[in-house]
């Protein structure tokens, strides 16, 4: 006798299990900076409402089920709330076939130090505020999480000039973006910067960097950064004096995230860093 | 015998004294060079913060920095160039200019009138990346002096002039001290800004040919369309060489508006002049256009019919001209090069 699976079967998990997924996924928070987003369902225990929040579901989400009385929770992983509109605009679609209200919460975390209990309470008062307002799935959007906590990015500067390098670590000292802070370290040259752990920690890193320097170049530097499986994490400037373009061409096309001809302008330079600094906190 | 052997051995130590000396003045030399590049390492690495403060940040007075010493105006010398070498600013150069006119007047203006050329080149050098409009006047005065310079010196002399002088240069560039070849000339004049292109092509009939034929590719490089009269006018020349240049001009200005004035050039019997209408008529509306270039893309030469198929390409529907072209021509280099157009895809 062959046992059949519900194809939903396996994204409805038991409420037990959900303490120790969200702190799975505050972890990955917390260290790739993936956002994730709650959803609480609050509606009356019924099998046929559990059948139809799996249908509305992506394949990728999970359904905790929790005891009557407490709303359920569906985790949406590296999902921003926007992106779980669609699920309210599909759950908004099966009023006709139901005859009761549901009451929907939706709660974006990209903050790595909220904590479950916080994230619970937050959820269970949201899903009750929605259904105090009118419509058969009313529905509101907590941001309590969104904020993100302080981070540390680490800034390198490799110049074999002391003068250019001391003026580039004022320049970048002067830049402030919210809820940033900048761990500056300079190398004179590629082999130093390559020969140092400083670049292989779990932060961002932003790598301002000479086009030539003695012993290993910006261009080497650049591809011993691009070959690790973590490349993201690393936005690379790159300073030169040569303006050819195929030259620029190649470098964009090799990894670089900016590409700054010498002598430039240091506002425009603050102005290039900053845009950049703002994108590592916008994630 | 033995008075010979003494004479010799005599000759040997005056000869060993005197190349020890020479070794103890080399090496005296060479301490004091080290000395004096240290020094300068020094001044920069204790007051580099303050320069910092002085040129990248707001209220820090010049007078802190006042140098007290050649050497300091030695590594300040160096600093600069370090500096402006790597940022740029208006800012940045306003403030160089009014701390150098303030304490390094003399100091440049020496060297600008040392014996070592290669001391004269550095300075001169200077005197334009770090935009000392102050030094206007010492340089000038060079070109007064009886003394003769080398071309580099003369070049950059011209440069500095044309940088910073809004009419005297004209008179320099017109009639240099010694005969300047295009490039030179090319050099000088990338640096001029539309007001002095202006000056200087007032008289353009009576420039040396050299320098017309500059400022005529200067008004293509950068798009002087006010010239374009000028380059009309450079069409009725007897040089060949002019003719074709100011067809190149009026190509890149990508203006076509007096299409009789260069259909005439696509019967001319150079073809550099033949390319160049092709390249013109780019622009022209495709009924003005589509008859000239059908004509010239079965030209005998191939630079002329691959850049007469390239502007059909170009024109509107010129796709669709160029199909005609490779399907109902007769002419087989022709057909060729519009089939060069799409890749050989036919």
């Amino acid at each position: 006798m062959s046992m059949q699976i519900n194809k939903y079967e396996l994204n409805i998990l038991d409420a037990s299990l959900f303490r120790s997924l969200f702190h799975w996924q505050m972890a990955n928070t917390k260290r790739f900076r993936q956002v994730f987003t709650l959803v609480f369902v609050k509606s009356p225990e019924s099998p046929e409402m559990k059948q139809i929040l799996l249908e509305q579901m992506r394949t990728s989400d999970l359904l905790f089920s929790f005891p009557i009385g407490e709303p359920d929770i569906i985790l949406m992983a590296n999902t921003g709330e926007d992106e779980a509109d669609v699920f309210i605009e599909r759950l908004r679609r099966t009023e006709s076939t139901r005859s009761y209200r549901v009451g929907v919460s939706v709660i974006e975390i990209r903050n790595g130090d909220a904590t479950l209990e916080d994230v619970l309470q937050v959820g269970n008062d949201s899903v009750n505020r929605a259904l105090q307002l009118q419509g058969d799935t009313p529905y509101v959007k907590d941001r309590s999480f969104r904020k993100l906590e302080r981070q540390c990015v680490r800034v390198s500067i490799i110049e074999d000039d002391p003068v250019v390098t001391m003026i580039i670590q004022k320049l970048v000292e002067r830049i402030s973006v919210k809820q940033l802070d900048l761990d500056i370290q300079v190398f004179r040259d590629g082999q130093d910067f390559i020969e140092s752990n400083w670049y292989q920690s779990s932060h961002t890193h932003l790598v301002i960097m000479n086009d030539i320097l003695p012993r290993k170049n910006g261009l080497e530097v650049l591809y011993a950064l691009r070959e690790l499986p973590n490349m993201q994490k690393y936005h690379i400037f790159m300073m030169t004096k040569r303006k050819s373009e195929a030259e620029m061409i190649y470098a964009y096309q090799y990894g670089v995230d900016e590409y700054i001809t010498k002598p430039f302008n240091p506002k425009l330079f603050e102005s290039q860093i900053k845009k950049v600094l703002r994108r590592i906190y916008h994630g | 015998m033995d008075k010979i052997l003494l004479s010799l051995l005599l000759v040997i130590v005056v000869l060993l004294i005197i190349l020890f000396a020479l070794f103890f003045l080399l090496v005296f030399y060479r301490i004091q060079e080290v000395k004096r590049k240290e020094a300068i390492g020094n001044y920069i690495e204790d007051r580099q913060i303050d320069w910092y403060e002085y040129l990248f940040g707001d209220g820090f007075s010049h007078v802190a920095l006042k140098p007290h010493k050649n050497l300091e105006l030695e590594a300040i010398d160096e600093l600069f160039f370090r500096i402006i070498y790597n940022f740029s600013s208006d800012e940045i150069n306003d403030k160089v200019n009014a701390f150098a006119s303030l304490y390094m007047s003399d100091y440049y203006s020496k060297k600008l009138t040392s014996r070592s050329r290669e001391l004269r080149i550095n300075t001169l050098n200077k005197i334009s990346l770090f935009n000392l409009q102050f030094m206007l006047d010492p340089v000038s005065s060079l070109l007064e002096k009886k003394k003769k310079y080398s071309k580099t010196e003369l070049l950059l002399i011209y440069e500095v002039l044309g940088k910073f002088s809004r009419t005297d240069f004209v008179t320099h560039f017109v009639a240099p001290k010694i005969p300047l070849g295009e490039f030179d000339y090319k050099k000088l004049l990338m640096e001029l800004d539309e007001e002095q292109i202006n000056l200087l092509a007032e008289d353009f009939n009576v420039l040396p040919e050299l320098l017309q034929l500059t400022i005529i590719e200067i008004i293509g490089v950068h798009h002087y369309l006010d010239w374009l009269p000028l380059l009309h006018q450079c069409l009725d020349n007897p040089s060949q060489e002019i003719r074709i240049r100011a067809l190149k001009s009026i190509a890149e200005l990508e203006v076509a508006n007096s299409l009789e004035l260069y259909e005439s050039f696509s019967h001319s019997t150079i073809w550099e002049e033949r390319l160049m209408t092709a390249k013109i008529f780019r622009f022209a509306t495709t009924e003005e256009a589509l008859p000239i270039l059908e004509r010239l893309i079965k030209d005998p030469n191939y630079l002329v019919r691959a850049q007469a198929a390239k502007s059909i390409k170009s024109l509107k529907n010129g796709h669709q001209a160029l199909y005609t072209v490779i399907t109902m021509s007769t002419d087989e280099f022709a057909i060729d090069v519009a089939e060069e157009m799409f890749g050989k895809e036919y």
